[in-house]
C-alpha cells in the first residue's frame, strides 16, 4: 500500500523494519526447525538413546538475552514514531466526523454558509448489495486539500465505528461518549476508498466512503461546489399537497432535509420505512440538540420497523419558527422543520 | 516395552446398550469424563467448521451470493464463539481430564462429581447459543467479542439470540470456574510419592497455570456478561453512554479476561507438544526449568497486556501496553527454542504425533512473528480490525492450538483405547492440512495489508481482494477434506483390536505406566517416581538390568 500521508510514510517505514527484523528471525528460527527435523531423523534399526542433555544454562541465557534486546529495539523504535504521529499538528484544518449506521458525515466547520451553518457533506451508503446497490459515486466524499494539514475529530452517535482510510496507514475508533482526534497531512492526491473497520451491525461492508486528495486550486472549487450543493439542499422544503407530506426513509436517509408547514391547519405527515427490519420515526424537537419534543412521534420508542407505514399528525397552532426534526433511532437522519 | 498387561477386560456380559448409555451419562471417572469433553468438543468443531466453510463461501467472490448481512454477522459470531469457548477450551479440558491425573499418579480428580457437572454444563451451554439460530432475529450478531454499544441494539427490537449468548457463556465461564478450582487441587494435593513440583510433567504445569488463569480471569468475564445482560433487558447502562455508562469499559473487562484467555487456550498446546516432542526426539526436555518459569510468567504477563486489543480506540496507555506485549514474547520464546534444542542432537521418529508438533512449531513461529507487527504501535493502527489480524489469530489458534490437539489425540490414542490410529491416513491428514491452512491463511496477510477489514460480508469488486480471497477459499475446503480424512481414521481406527502395549511409543510419564486403556482405578501399582522422567528412568533402568542379567549368565 502506496502511502498518502506524512505519517503514512513513517508507519511504511516502520513496517518495513518489523519486516526485516520478522523475515531474519523468520528464516533463522525456521531453518532451525527444518534443519533439526531432517538431519536428526533416526537411523532405521539404530534403538540407541542419543546423548540425553537436560540443558545448557550459557546457551538459554543466550536466548533469553538476545530476543529481549531485538523486542526492547522494536519498542524504542516503535514509541519514537508513535510519538511522531500521535501528535496534534500546527495550522490544522478541522473536519468533524461523524459516524452512523452506516454512513458518515463530514464537517467543516472552517467553511460556512451565510447562516452560519457549517458545510456538511453526507451521501448515500449502506448495503452494498441491496438490489440495485449503493454505488461509490453516491458514498459521501471527504475532501481534503494536499500538504494542509488536518484534525479529525470523530464522534458516534449510536455503535462504535472505526474511521479507517486504507492509504494513511491509520484507523481510529468512533465511539459514542468517547470523542476521538487525530491530525495528519495527506500528501499525495487521489481519489481513495475510505471504510469502517469496526463491526457496526447489518451493513458495515457497505461503510464505505470516497477520500479525495486534492491541489489547494482544486481543492478551493470542490468546496465551493459543495456549498452551493449544500445551501440548495437546506433551501429545498417539502410542503404539504392537500394537507400531506410524503417523506421516505430508505438506506437509513430521509427524502427530504426540510419540511415547511403552516401554523394554521393540520398537516399529516404519511411515512414510509423502506429498511427491511430497520426501525425508523420521525420526531420534532425545538432544536437541534433534541432534549425537547415538539410533536411527530411520541417518543424515542415510537418507531416502525420496515417495511412498513404510519402517519403523524402535525397539530395547527405551532408557533411559527425553525425547529429540527430526526429519527430517533438514526440522529444523522435529520433536518429543518419550518412552521410558518 | 515388556509392561507386564494388565487384565482389564473383566469376564462379565457386554452391558446392553441402554446400560452403557446410562454408564456414560452418570459417570464420574476422569478418563470418562474426559472423553465425554472431547468428543463433544469434536462435534462443536464440526459445527464451527461448517459455519467458516459458509463464510469462506461467501467471501470467495465479491457481491453476496449465499447468505444475507444479517446471516453473516451470525456465522462469524458463532464461529468464533463455537471455536473458542465450545471447541478449543473443552478439548483441552479432556486431554486435562484424561490424561493430568494419570499423570501425577492420582486415581481420579479431586472432586470428582463437580467434574461431571462441569462436564455436563457444557454441552447445555452449547446448544443453548446454538438456539438462537431459531429465534426471532437470528443469534447473536455482534462478534465473538460482543463489543457493546452494538451487542445492546438488538434487545430494543426484541431480539433475543444475543440473549442467548450471554447465558450460555455464563454456563460456560461457571462449567470453566469449576474445572479450574478441581485441576488445581488436583495438581496440588493428589501427587504421588516423589511427584515433587518439578518433577511434574509439563502438561501438568501448563494445566496448572492454565486453571490459575482462568480462576482469575473467567469472573471478569461473568461479571461484564451479567452487565451486559441487565443493560439489555433490565434497563440498566453500564456500557450506554447515552445514560451515563461507559462503552469502553465492556472492552476493558473484556479483554482483561479475553488476553488471559488467549493464554488459555496455547499454554495447553504448548503443554502437549513439550510431551510429544522429548518422546519422540528421545531425549528430555531441553531447559525444564527454564520452560517453568516462562509458563508462569506468561501466565503474569498475560495480565497486563489486555488493551494492546484496543490501541485504535484512542482511550489506553499506548507505550504502556505495548511494553508489556513486546516482553511477553521473550518466555514464548524461550520456549520455542527449548523445543528446538531438544529436537537437536536427538534421534527423531517422524510417527503422526511428532509430525504435527513440527507442523506446530512450523505455524506457531509464524503467529508468533505476524504478532510482533501488531504490537509495533503506529503498525497496528494500519492494520488492526483487518485481515491480517484474522491471519495472525489463525496461526496462533488453528496453527498453534488446534495442531497441538492432533498431535496429542495421535500420541494419547492408544492410552484412551488401545488402539492406534493409522499412520498413513494420519499423515494425509498433516499434509492436507498443513498444506490446506497456509492456503487459507497466508493470504489473509495481503488481504489485510490491501486494507480488507475484518467482519465484512462483502467487499467492492475493484480492489484486487479477490484473487487472494479465492484461494483461502479452495483453502478451506483442504481443510474439511483432511478432518474427513481424519474422522474416516478415527471410525475405521474404533474397530481395530486393540493392540497397544502399556508404553507404545516408549514414553516419558506416568500414564505410560498403567495398561491402555488403564482401569477404572488408573494404577494396579506405582513404580518410583525420581525424576521428570519417571517411565523412562524404569524402563532403561529395566534394560540395563537385564543386560546385566545376560552378561552375569555364564
Amino acid at each position: 500500500m502506496q502511502p498518502a500521508s506524512n505519517h503514512a510514510s513513517q508507519t511504511r517505514t516502520l513496517y518495513d523494519i518489523t519486516f526485516v527484523f520478522a523475515a531474519v528471525i523468520f528464516v533463522i528460527v525456521g531453518g532451525l526447525i527444518v534443519v533439526s527435523a531432517i538431519k536428526f531423523r533416526s537411523k532405521p534399526g539404530d534403538d540407541t538413546l542419543p546423548k540425553q542433555i537436560h540443558g545448557n544454562t550459557k546457551l538459554e541465557i543466550v536466548w533469553i538475552a538476545v530476543p529481549t534486546v531485538i523486542v526492547l529495539v522494536l519498542f524504542v523504535l516503535s514509541a519514537l514514531t508513535l510519538g511522531k504521529i500521535d501528535t496534534a499538528e500546527a495550522n490544522s484544518m478541522t473536519i468533524n466526523v461523524t459516524g452512523f449506521q452506516w454512513e458518515w458525515k463530514f464537517t467543516y466547520p472552517s467553511y460556512t454558509l451565510a447562516d452560519g451553518t457549517a458545510l456538511a457533506i453526507t451521501g448515500v451508503s449502506g448495503p452494498l448489495d441491496a438490489q440495485p446497490g449503493v454505488p461509490a459515486s453516491q458514498w459521501p466524499t471527504l475532501g481534503l486539500e494536499l500538504n494542509q494539514p488536518v484534525h479529525f475529530h470523530l464522534e458516534s452517535d449510536d455503535v462504535i465505528h472505526s474511521f479507517f482510510i486504507p492509504v494513511f496507514l491509520f484507523k481510529r475508533d468512533v465511539i459514542p461518549g468517547h470523542p476521538n482526534d487525530f491530525w495528519l497531512t495527506p500528501d499525495r492526491a487521489g481519489s481513495f476508498v475510505g471504510k469502517c473497520a469496526e463491526l457496526c451491525g447489518l451493513y458495515h461492508s457497505g461503510m464505505l466512503f470516497n477520500v479525495r486528495v486534492m491541489p489547494k486550486a482544486e481543492f478551493d472549487q470542490w468546496i465551493q461546489q459543495q456549498l452551493a450543493a449544500f445551501q440548495k439542499a437546506q433551501n429545498a422544503c417539502k410542503t404539504p399537497q392537500n394537507g400531506v407530506i410524503q417523506v421516505v426513509a430508505k438506506s437509513i436517509q430521509f427524502n427530504t432535509k426540510c419540511m415547511q408547514v403552516p401554523s394554521n391547519a393540520v398537516t399529516k405527515i404519511d411515512f414510509s420505512n423502506e429498511d427491511p427490519g430497520t426501525p425508523h420515526n420521525i420526531e420534532v424537537y425545538t432544536n437541534s440538540s433534541a432534549t425537547t419534543r415538539l410533536t411527530g412521534a411520541t417518543g424515542p420508542t415510537n418507531t416502525i420497523v420496515g417495511v412498513s407505514q404510519t402517519t403523524y399528525t402535525i397539530p395547527s397552532g405551532l408557533q411559527p419558527g425553525t425547529y429540527y426534526f430526526k429519527c430517533d433511532v438514526h440522529p444523522g437522519m435529520n433536518g429543518k422543520f419550518v412552521v410558518k | 516395552m515388556a509392561v507386564t498387561q494388565v487384565p482389564t477386560e473383566l469376564a462379565e456380559p457386554e452391558p446392553s446398550f441402554g446400560a452403557r448409555i446410562l454408564g456414560w451419562m452418570t459417570t464420574t471417572d476422569h478418563k470418562k469424563i474426559g472423553i465425554l469433553y472431547m468428543v463433544t468438543a469434536f462435534l462443536f468443531f464440526l459445527i464451527g467448521g461448517i459455519l467458516a466453510l459458509l463464510i469462506r463461501s461467501e467471501l470467495a467472490r465479491p457481491g453476496l451470493q449465499f447468505v444475507s448481512d444479517q446471516t453473516y454477522n451470525e456465522l462469524f459470531t458463532m464461529h468464533g464463539t463455537i471455536m473458542i469457548f465450545l471447541f478449543v477450551m473443552p478439548v483441552f479440558s479432556g486431554f486435562a481430564n484424561y490424561v493430568m491425573p494419570l499423570m501425577i499418579g492420582a486415581p481420579d480428580v479431586a472432586f470428582p462429581r463437580i467434574n461431571a457437572l462441569s462436564f455436563w454444563m457444557v454441552p447445555a451451554a452449547g446448544l443453548i447459543m446454538l438456539s438462537g439460530f431459531l429465534v426471532k432475529g437470528g443469534a447473536a450478531a455482534a462478534g465473538w467479542t460482543s463489543y457493546t454499544t452494538l451487542s445492546e441494539q438488538s434487545a430494543q427490537l426484541g431480539e433475543h439470540g444475543q440473549d442467548l449468548w450471554i447465558v450460555g457463556l455464563v454456563i460456560i465461564a461457571a462449567a470453566s470456574l469449576l474445572g479450574s478450582i478441581n485441576f488445581i487441587t488436583t495438581i496440588l494435593k493428589m501427587r504421588a510419592p516423589g511427584m515433587t513440583m518439578f518433577r511434574m510433567p509439563i502438561f501438568v504445569w501448563n494445566t496448572l497455570v492454565t486453571s490459575l488463569l482462568g480462576l482469575l480471569a473467567i469472573p471478569v468475564l461473568s461479571a461484564a456478561l451479567i452487565m451486559l445482560f441487565i443493560d439489555r433487558n433490565l434497563g440498566g447502562s453500564f456500557f450506554d453512554p447515552v445514560h451515563g455508562g461507559n462503552t469502553i469499559l465492556w472492552q476493558n473487562m473484556f479483554w482483561f479476561f479475553g488476553h488471559p484467555e488467549v493464554y488459555i487456550l496455547i499454554l495447553p498446546a504448548f503443554g502437549i507438544i513439550s510431551e510429544v516432542i522429548p518422546v519422540f526426539s528421545r531425549k528430555p526436555l531441553f531447559g525444564y526449568r527454564a520452560f517453568v518459569f516462562a509458563t508462569l510468567s506468561i501466565g503474569a504477563l498475560s495480565f497486563a497486556v489486555w488493551a494492546h486489543h484496543m490501541f485504535a480506540t484512542g482511550a489506553v496507555l499506548l507505550p504502556f501496553f505495548s511494553f508489556m506485549t513486546f516482553l511477553i514474547s521473550v518466555p514464548t520464546g524461550v520456549k520455542m527454542f527449548n523445543w528446538i534444542a531438544t529436537m537437536w542432537g536427538g534421534k527423531i521418529k517422524m510417527a503422526t504425533p511428532m509430525l504435527f508438533s513440527i507442523g506446530f512449531l512450523a505455524m506457531f513461529l509464524i503467529g508468533g512473528i505476524n504478532g510482533a507487527f501488531a504490537a509495533v504501535v503506529p503498525v497496528d493502527f494500519a492494520i488492526t480490525d483487518t485481515y491480517f489480524v484474522v491471519a495472525h489469530l489463525h496461526y496462533v489458534l488453528f496453527g498453534g492450538s488446534v495442531f497441538a490437539i492432533f498431535a496429542g489425540f495421535y500420541f494419547w490414542m492408544p492410552k484412551f483405547t488401545g488402539k492406534f490410529l493409522s499412520e498413513r491416513l494420519g499423515k494425509w491428514h498433516f499434509w492436507i492440512m498443513i498444506i490446506g491452512f497456509n492456503l487459507t491463511f497466508f493470504p489473509m496477510h495481503m488481504l489485510g495489508l490491501m486494507g480488507m477489514q475484518r467482519r465484512i460480508a462483502d467487499y467492492p469488486a475493484n480492489e484486487g481482494l479477490t484473487g487472494y480471497n479465492e484461494i483461502a477459499t479452495v483453502g478451506a475446503f483442504l481443510i474439511a477434506v483432511s478432518i474427513l480424512i481424519f474422522i474416516w481414521n478415527f471410525v475405521s481406527t474404533l474397530r481395530k483390536p486393540r493392540t497397544a502395549t502399556d508404553d507404545p511409543w516408549e514414553a516419558n510419564t506416568l500414564e505410560w505406566a498403567t495398561s491402555s486403556p488403564p482401569p477404572p482405578q488408573n494404577f494396579t501399582h506405582l513404580i518410583r517416581v525420581r525424576s521428570e522422567r519417571p517411565v523412562f528412568d524404569w524402563r532403561e533402568g529395566r534394560k540395563a538390568l537385564d543386560q546385566a542379567e545376560k552378561e552375569m549368565q555364564p
